[in-house]
């Protein structure tokens, strides 16, 4: 897979700016994004979405916003993105509901990065 | 698969190309759902919009409108009148409407105005973004999303009793 270049950095972070410009984000620090998507929905991001919601809901992190986006084709969908000030971007695949609540309970509550889970980006060709 | 994923596909599809208000109507009648999508993008449309792959999105991308074209059996339009584009799709019996809730955040969480109007048997409701902000219920942060859990309840309660 390729790493993902100061470029894609550069882009991502220019349209999460975009996206939370549109919101009234209160000093929410944490943004999640799923992607969603013909690939993503067939992938079950669906559930993959409602289950962080829910997640995020019942714990009261006050702190995270949740958003979604278009494809992440051709990676290992669903695939959810998380930016926090502390440890930056990290991206990860294949988020099936088990995958999700793990990265609620343990990286947005308690800022523990899910090792096995995590992607690097792999490029459109 | 359900009818709201199909719908999932058509909106994403409204805000690549520019939309910033998309109006969905639902009508489902003996098991048949009859669905509206109108929204003010500016995207060029294709000559095949509904061709696999006909997109101006990139390579892998251009799937949304054909699978919406293959699962509505080839009965949809889309057609473009006064800066407004219509896309109309047909989803029979076996699309079922599901789990409401679960199905309409994903639609509700664009960063577009959406006015979705929904009736079954006569009965209906309409929910709109401006609505879910009136009463913090906009389902992306905690708090909110519970809020729009029992609101989408409710307005349930005004076709199922």
């Amino acid at each position: 897979m390729a790493k993902l270049s100061l470029s894609d950095l550069r882009s991502i972070r220019e349209r999460e700016e975009k996206n939370l410009k549109k919101r009234d984000i209160h000093g929410r620090t944490v943004h999640v994004v799923v992607a969603m998507g013909t690939s993503g929905i067939n992938a079950g991001a669906k559930l993959t979405l409602n289950t962080i919601a829910d997640e995020v809901e019942k714990k009261g992190l006050d702190n995270v916003i949740i958003t979604q986006t278009g494809s992440a084709y051709p990676n290992p969908e669903p695939v959810v993105e998380v930016f926090s000030p502390k440890q930056g971007l990290v991206i990860y695949g294949n988020v099936d509901k088990e995958t999700a609540v793990r990265i609620v309970n343990e990286h947005l509550a308690e800022g523990r990065i899910l090792e096995d889970k995590k992607i690097e980006l792999k490029e459109e060709e | 698969m359900e009818v709201f994923e199909l719908i999932l596909e058509a909106v994403e599809n409204s805000v690549e190309a520019g939309a910033s208000h998309i109006d969905v109507t639902v009508d489902s009648e003996d098991g048949r759902n009859r669905v509206s999508i109108t929204d003010d993008g500016c995207a060029a449309l294709p000559d095949a919009p509904f061709d696999a792959g006909c997109t101006t999105k990139g390579a892998g991308r251009g799937q949304g409108l054909s699978k919406i074209c293959n699962e509505s059996g080839g009965c949809c339009s889309i057609s473009r009148l006064e800066g407004r584009t219509r896309l109309e799709f047909l989803a029979g019996e076996d699309k079922r409407v599901g789990d409401l809730s679960s199905s309409l955040l994903p639609i509700f969480l664009f960063p577009v105005d959406i006015s979705l109007t929904i009736n079954i048997a006569g009965k209906g409701f309409t929910l709109s973004t401006w609505q879910l902000r009136e009463h913090d219920a906009f389902p992306d942060r905690a708090g909110a999303i519970g809020r729009f859990r029992e609101l989408v309840q409710l307005k349930e309660g005004e076709i199922y009793g």
